[in-house]
């Protein structure tokens, strides 16, 4: 669990404060908990909601342009496994904590818990173009720094 | 080439040491808050105990899940929480109920719930959970869970029977009054440091003392067993809430809530006859205080209904 928080937070301490938070959501809603998935897939659910109520609470949102022109669609049908890469863990969350908030957020999102860009602008308030151009930009900014990396082993 | 969907998601860490007591902290916080908004509903039967037993009763269930293999995107080594120092929680891990097993009668404070460890826990290791106790359950420990079918194996001492054996399941965390919280001990390595409570008291329990062989009442604990879910669909199987082993019980209360914490149905002596009438589908409480020789238990849990 920790583990899946480290990639919304960029530190460790901030990881701790979601995983904490986040378990202590579990608990009070486990009666509510109707079954329909298993346990630790809900669990990793609450997680990720901690994680976007934590980003909402402190938005330092660089979103300023809403981006009302569906730009460049090729890219945002991506899910991640069309990055390939020959970095460890590690280094690949470092660059994911490196990124700007709200790139990481949409990101995460949509890479690793592959919510629709539609879910992802209902959960974070904003225009779904606005979010499908973001995780292009952080998906080629990942890409580029990833080569980087790459080159520099 | 590995994806990087794959690469994060198999991403392990470990949290550093202090996390634990701000986690501890929080849920403490948490559990007051519980309590404190079920002190104030309406519902009679809804304690405040209730709301803070439970979050930290599974808490120990959802420690054990945690630590299992089916973690996507971490591995956690937990602790096992402090449950309630006022109750005995005894956890499954599966999801289907949670039992809360309140001593009530009071001549048996100490020998029923070690009997229940000994009858009930065969300690099934599934996630390699070494758990040490000091209790002699060494025959216990190889039988299965539902048939402690000879007293005498059970338990080194003459003992009173264990009206109740919770339904078949692996049972996985330790049933204890109070493991102790240490920061650094992983979940296999719960020790309970409580001196064997058998032993502890038989020199000086009255009861015991008194006991002559045979006025040991020799006859296997009844078995109660709670499904977690029955369809009332007129299919005639499984259309109304059966407790097996009710027969057994003099007294036989239960109480069936909704998951807004209203009573939609109440026996002082059920005949598992409940169909759940005018129940729409869900997932509905119960609460089950039954007795038998004297002995009395309560039993909570949630069964659903499904009528398709």
């Amino acid at each position: 669990m920790l583990g899946v928080c480290c990639r919304y937070a960029p530190t460790k301490e901030e990881a701790e404060d979601i995983m904490i938070e986040g378990f202590a959501s579990v608990f009070s809603s486990l009666s509510s908990f109707r079954h329909e998935s298993s346990l630790p897939v809900w669990i990793r659910g609450i997680m990720v909601k901690t994680a976007i109520n934590t980003f909402r609470a402190h938005k330092k949102f660089l979103l300023h342009d809403e981006i009302t022109e569906a730009q460049n669609i090729q890219a945002s049908t991506s899910t991640g496994s069309d990055i390939l890469t020959k970095l460890e863990a590690q280094q690949v969350l470092a660059l994911v904590q490196e990124m700007p908030e709200d790139w990481r957020i949409i990101f995460n999102l949509r890479i690793m818990e592959e919510y629709s860009f539609k879910e992802i602008a209902e959960e974070l308030g904003r225009n779904e173009n606005t979010i499908r151009v973001y995780f292009q930009r952080a998906r080629a900014w990942l890409l580029n720094k990833i080569n980087e990396q790459e080159q520099l082993r | 080439m590995k994806n990087i969907k794959d690469i994060l998601s198999a991403y392990e860490v470990e949290p550093s040491a202090g996390c634990w007591d701000k986690l501890s902290q929080r849920l403490d916080a948490a559990a007051a808050q519980a309590s404190a908004d079920t002190s104030s509903s309406s519902a009679a039967g809804t304690s405040a105990g209730k709301g803070a037993a439970l979050l930290h009763s599974v808490g120990a269930k959802i420690a054990a899940t945690i630590t299992g293999a089916l973690i996507v995107g971490g591995v956690v080594t937990f602790v096992v929480l402090r449950p309630n120092s006022a109750e005995t929680a005894q956890t499954d891990n599966t999801p289907s109920t949670t039992m809360t097993v309140a001593d009530t009668s009071e001549e048996n404070n100490a020998i029923p719930s070690t009997s229940n460890i000994g009858n009930t826990e065969p300690v099934v290791n599934k996630e390699k959970t070494d758990v040490q106790t000091n209790m002699p359950t060494s025959a216990a420990d190889a039988e299965p869970v539902s048939t402690p079918d000879a007293p005498s194996t059970t338990t080194p001492a003459p003992s009173h029977p264990t009206p109740t054996t919770i339904t078949a399941q692996p049972v996985l965390a330790p049933q204890a009054a109070k493991p102790s919280l240490s920061t650094n001990t992983t979940l296999g390595q719960v020790s309970l440091n409580q001196p064997s409570v058998l032993s502890q008291n038989m020199q000086d329990d009255p009861v015991l003392q008194n006991l002559s062989e045979d006025a040991i009442d020799w006859t296997p604990p009844t078995k109660v067993e709670i499904p977690n879910v029955f369809t009332p669909n007129g299919d005639g199987i499984n259309d109304r809430f059966v407790i097996k082993g009710i027969e057994n019980c003099e007294k036989r209360q239960l109480e069936m809530r909704n998951q807004a914490g209203n009573i939609v149905f109440q026996s002082s002596r059920y005949e598992n006859d409940w169909a759940g009438d005018n129940c729409p589908d869900g997932t509905y409480r119960y609460r089950f205080i039954f007795s038998n020789r004297n002995i009395s238990q309560t039993l909570t849990g949630t069964v659903t209904i499904l009528r398709k």
